[in-house]
């Protein structure tokens, strides 16, 4: 380990195993974020072509006809190629999901709500961006886009074709009218009770099948569907919406396999002209692998890297995706993989090299939403590519492409895909120290993941076999766990804010910091009350956002929903039903989120103490320290500093935990979600806790006003867990995990306090003895805060610093200042 | 007396251990990184940055040792030592907050007991450190009692200076031993621990023949200027060989504790040291496995 200046450098440090990705990875470091209107021009131009359509072929006709005319992407020294925009760092504006944002922004009027509570980074790509809009050629779009000055007069007039054809427009127009809580939910934005809208980036949170699209081809798929048309007999509005599903469906697959082959076009054109003789080989193959793959399965590594890649994004193409990941890469790779390394057609070098540049190409991909939403996301993608695992006999499914995807991130250090363990005490042990190194390179990742509690979830909820659930189970978005190729991917995305439900208890439902009165209530004068009020009104803030979002999910029936991606998920074309029709296996991902709820419990056991101590005589005294920011009452801000805390195994805080955690699930439960199916709850900030926190006056247990919220689930609040790692981890370990999809438990380290072989094999019994409680994820920033603070003043010098935020990690110089600072104040743990 | 508890610590032996800090030592070693750790009495700790100079402390204390010249003063020569710590409970921001807590063995064993899956799992325990824990033998052994039958291991971080005739039953109750070796002179044990080297030397043997030398590892915090040399090294090596130890713990000096003197009103006796390089270290290390003895370096 090198020291240097006055802090500690990470152990493991490495760099791309080839000049060719250095020099890919270079390139993206050092391009700025455009945004690119060709998908979306292509698509307006095919709906405008479209009106009197079914809705279903109308959606497939507009998403074909756009990825059948992009321009082949094949960039210089590429050995994988075709991408998602023209740029390097490009994001497509899915005006067909939402246009007011943008027309808002063209008109420079203010934004949501929730703008107030937000900010975004500004180091990095984000930086270059902003000094090439200054040198005059671009002009910046929101706080981190370009866009060249005739492009920006295109977007304005495809934003206004958009108005009231959009996704949300649809939607808006629809539940403002009719939805009787209308009120509330708009009111819940202005307070920071819910996250804004996230209609402009909805989809994603599933994983394709890849498995069958890759040994089948796709047009094995084509055919299927093919077969089903035959068998097809049509007697009512269901049977023809069939018929229709299966055309929409044969459609995009076309599509996609005409896109591959305009890449074999643009890689044969590029080596008539190319002088190298090796890398005119190079683009001949590429021509010769997109000529065959993803149409037919590949016949080799090389070839099902390839198409994996165009299978995975023609559906990133499909729609403004969020959480939609690779799944277990390392399961339905490895056949491919494992004959040619047999055959000898491969080296393990070469395959790395692939590895490392597939990387790249998924940290490429940008998106673009509203303003408070890429606060909140941190501009991240949650790409989860999940290793390890169970086969379908319960026994450990580690091998070793799973090292060498390990290898590839140690080497080559992109933010994307997030890599996840799904931890096995039995794995192999260079499976788990290559785990263990990967996060010594301070990347974050991967984060680990506790199976046994995933099954029992999914055993409860789904009723599938033990089999299925074993092969099957990956991660879809920063942590939620997902049935790999059979789920349905839409969540209800947005978050409650658990500490404005608690202010809205204290005030009797009134809103201190807006005055809004949201939900009249009695105003509190004991705990008891006080608890009563925060239930009732958590059970109202979800039931109510989750009946908003259901009409959301109606117009996304019928304007976004996501053909391509239904082909591949099973089983849409045996049911001949489109994913929003309820065509998946599993129905019931949709999710609610959370965050906040470490604040709340904290709050109450303060409170509990703050009476039993005689601190307070009652509420109102402690209701005015809080309207006054304890300003005035340093005595009473001690005491509330000094009751207990979660995160130190200390049942005075912990049991009012596992009591709301429990009563979270059942009132997210108590809904069903737009299939009908009751909604699974889950637990994750992202980045939220720093926005919900700006939105929130001071609470009981001590934070002062508007102070960002403990991340996560189970993190503590920053600096109140004072009692060590373990004592966090037993506290975390108490709370029934199985009851959730998702959650997360952050924990900081000193590099030198798990130096060596042996400093690994500590981490390693750190997680087990946390996975052998209820426990469900863990993860790692490996880092000495004191650098953090040196990249904060100067940036510049630490462009391709990464670390762990939420459920992903992300180039820390781009990260908005808040989260920057959160990250700094977790508790570092040393010895 | 504690005056900390450690959970998580990777350093102090092997496996997760949590480490008990044991209050008050016999040495007042002048790099010490926890110097509330040496007086054998709760002690207040002053943060400068938290107080808002409001006096309620000054009011309440009974020994009136407290005073304000527009800063904070104690004088404590006349702070008694109270058992109620007024001022402290009376400070309304946390700038005065008590280092050292009497434990009953009860209390620390309802303390580690929860932990025990992180012990079993990792092959880890329990490391007494200090402050000296020997100083407080009566405690430390019922401890170590406890702590052996709910079967972790234990370990003992020592300086070196405890009584010579300590229950031997009590002594083998631990697994292993990290012992403090600071300098190689008398003179410069004087200058830099207060302490003379012989009873030092003395108990090192004693220990060997009680525990087996197996049990025994040299632990050197190297200080640049004090004793950061090769004439040093060569001296340990041979104390090493001559007690039959074969294993060597090298502490690189580090400053966390600097902070924490203003706050107990002492003073850091030593200037600006400079970090030990790496390359330093590696040769420091070679010259000890170049004698066969087994050398690890710490990080900090």
């Amino acid at each position: 380990m090198e020291r240097k200046a006055d802090f500690i450098r990470r152990e493991v440090q490495a760099q791309p195993s080839t000049q060719r990705i250095s020099q890919l990875r270079q390139a993206y470091l050092s391009s700025p974020l455009h945004i690119d209107l060709e998908y979306i021009d292509l698509y307006t131009t095919a709906h405008q072509a479209s009106d009197g359509f079914n809705p279903l072929e109308r959606r497939a006709f507009c998403h074909a006809h756009a990825l059948e005319n992009l321009s082949p992407q094949i960039r210089e020294g590429e050995l994988l190629v075709g991408a998602k925009t023209r740029f390097v760092r490009g994001a497509i504006p899915y005006l067909n999901y939402a246009c007011q944002f943008v027309i808002r922004e063209l008109n420079r009027e203010a934004q949501e709500a929730q703008d107030k509570f937000t900010d975004i980074g500004t180091g990095g790509g984000i930086d270059l961006s902003a000094q090439l809009a200054k040198a005059g050629k671009y002009e910046m779009f929101g706080k981190k886009f370009l866009i060249s000055r005739s492009d920006k007069e295109k977007l304005n007039e495809l934003a206004y074709y958009w108005q009231g054809r959009c996704m949300q427009d649809e939607s808006d127009r629809v539940w403002k009218e009719s939805f009787p809580q209308a009120e509330f939910i708009e009111n819940g934005w202005q307070m920071g009770l819910y996250t804004a809208p996230h209609d402009p980036a909805p989809e994603g949170r599933f994983v394709l099948d890849f498995e069958t699209a890759l040994s089948e081809g796709l047009l094995g798929v084509i055919a299927r569907a093919q077969k089903q048309i035959e068998l097809l007999e049509i007697t009512d509005f269901a049977s023809s919406e069939k018929l229709y599903f299966y055309r929409a469906g044969i459609r995009v697959l076309e599509a996609a396999i005409n896109w591959a082959r305009n890449h074999a076009k643009q890689a044969k054109k590029l080596a008539k002209k190319e002088q190298d003789t090796f890398r005119k080989a190079e683009l001949l193959n590429i021509a010769e692998i997109c000529g065959r793959v993803p149409a037919h399965a590949p016949q080799s590594f090389r070839e099902a890297m390839q198409a994996w890649w165009f299978i995975y994004l023609a559906g990133h193409l499909e729609g403004a995706h969020l959480g939609y990941s690779p799944g277990r890469f390392d399961r339905y790779m490895y056949p491919y993989f494992k004959k040619d390394i047999e055959a000898g057609k491969i080296t393990r070098d070469e395959a790395l090299e692939l590895l490392e540049a597939l990387r790249i190409k998924l940290t490429e991909i940008e998106y673009m939403a509203s303003f408070s939403w890429e606060g909140l996301g941190s501009g991240n993608l949650y790409q989860n590519m999940i290793l390890g695992g169970m086969d379908e006999n319960g026994h450990p499914a580690d091998n070793e492409l799973s090292i060498l995807v390990l290898q590839s991130a140690i080497n080559c250090q992109t933010t994307q895909p997030t890599l996840s363990i799904w931890y096995d005490d039995r794995a192999s042990d260079a499976f788990l120290m290559k785990a263990i190194d990967c996060v010594k390179t301070g990347v974050g990742f991967p984060a680990f993941f506790n199976t046994k509690i995933y099954l029992q979830h999914e055993l409860e909820k789904s009723k599938l076999p033990l089999a299925t659930i074993r092969k099957y189970a990956a991660m879809g978005g920063c942590t939620e766990p997902t049935l790999e190729g059979m789920s349905y991917g839409i969540v209800q995305a947005g978050f409650i804010n658990h500490a404005k439900v608690f202010e809205l208890a204290m005030n009797g439902g009134k809103d201190p910091c807006s005055g809004i009165e949201l939900h009249p209530c009695e105003l509190p004068q004991n705990p008891a009350q006080l608890k009563e009020n925060y239930l009732y009104l958590l059970q109202l803030s979800i039931r109510y956002w989750q009946r908003y979002w259901n009409y959301v999910m109606a117009a996304h029936r019928n304007s976004c929903n996501l053909i391509y991606c239904s082909m591949l998920v099973r089983d849409c074309i045996g049911h001949g039903k489109s994913l929003d029709d309820g065509g998946a296996i599993i129905n019931g991902s949709p999710t609610t989120l959370s965050s906040g709820m470490v604040n709340v419990v904290n709050s109450f056991a303060a409170v509990n103490e703050l009476i039993d101590t005689k601190a307070i005589s009652g509420l109102e005294e402690l209701r005015r320290a809080l309207k006054d920011n304890w300003e005035g009452y340093s005595g009473l801000h001690k005491k509330a500093l000094a009751a207990p805390k979660w995160g130190n195994n200390d049942s005075r805080a912990d049991l009012f935990y596992e009591e709301f955690f429990n009563k979270y699930c059942d009132f997210v439960a108590e809904q069903k979600n737009y299939l009908g199916e009751p909604y699974d709850p889950s637990m994750l900030a992202i980045s939220t806790h720093a926005p919900f926190g700006k939105a929130c006056g001071a609470t009981p247990d001590g934070r002062i006003a508007h102070q960002t919220l403990a991340d996560g689930v189970t993190s503590p609040f920053p600096g109140t867990d004072v009692s060590g790692p373990t004592a966090v981890l037993l506290s975390a370990g108490k709370i029934d995990h199985t009851r959730i999809r998702g959650g997360l438990h952050n924990m900081k380290f000193l590099p030198s306090s798990i130096q060596g072989a042996s400093g690994s094999r500590k981490l390693l019994s750190l997680i087990k003895t946390y996975f052998d409680t209820l426990g469900f994820q863990i993860q790692f920033n490996v880092v000495d805060s004191r650098m953090l603070r040196s990249a904060q003043e100067k940036p510049e010098e630490y462009r391709d610093l990464i670390v762990r935020v939420a459920g992903f990690s992300a180039f820390f110089v781009e990260l908005g200042k808040s989260m920057q600072d959160e990250i700094i104040a977790r508790t570092e743990h040393r010895l | 007396m504690l005056f900390d508890i450690s959970d998580f610590a990777t350093q102090d032996g092997p496996g997760i251990r949590t480490v008990l800090f044991f209050k008050g030592c016999p040495l007042a070693c002048q790099w010490c990184s926890n110097p509330e750790s040496q007086a054998f009495f709760p002690e207040p700790l002053y943060h400068s940055e938290l107080c808002i100079k409001c006096e309620a402390c000054k009011e309440a204390c009974p020994s009136k040792a407290i005073s304000f010249d527009g800063e904070y003063r104690i004088d404590r020569s006349k702070c008694a030592h109270c058992s109620s710590h007024e001022c402290v409970s009376a400070c309304k921001t946390s700038a005065l907050v008590l280092a050292g807590k009497e434990w009953s063995v009860e209390d620390v064993m309802a303390r580690l007991l929860p932990q025990r899956g992180f012990y079993q799992n990792s092959g880890g325990g329990i490391t007494f450190s200090g402050g000296e824990p020997l100083a407080q033998a009566g405690f430390a052994f019922a401890l170590a009692r406890e702590i052996r039958d709910a079967g972790f291991t234990l370990g003992l971080e020592t300086c070196g200076c405890f009584p010579p005739d300590l229950d031997p039953e009590g002594l083998r109750l631990i697994d292993f031993v990290y012992f403090d070796i600071k300098h190689l002179s008398n003179e410069g044990y004087i200058q830099y621990t207060s302490r003379p080297i012989y009873p030092i030397l003395a108990n090192l043997s004693r220990l060997c023949d009680c525990l087996g030398a197996e049990k025994i590892t040299l632990s050197l915090p190297l200080i640049p200027g004090v004793n950061a040399t090769s004439a040093f090294i060569d001296w340990v090596a041979n104390l090493a060989q001559s007690n039959g130890i074969t294993k060597i713990r090298i502490l690189p000096y580090h400053e966390y504790g600097r902070a924490k003197y203003p706050c107990l009103g002492k003073t850091y006796a030593l200037s600006e040291v400079p970090h030990l390089s790496d390359q330093e270290l590696s040769s420091f290390a070679e010259a000890l496995h170049g004698r066969s003895l087994t050398c690890e370096v710490l990080g900090i």
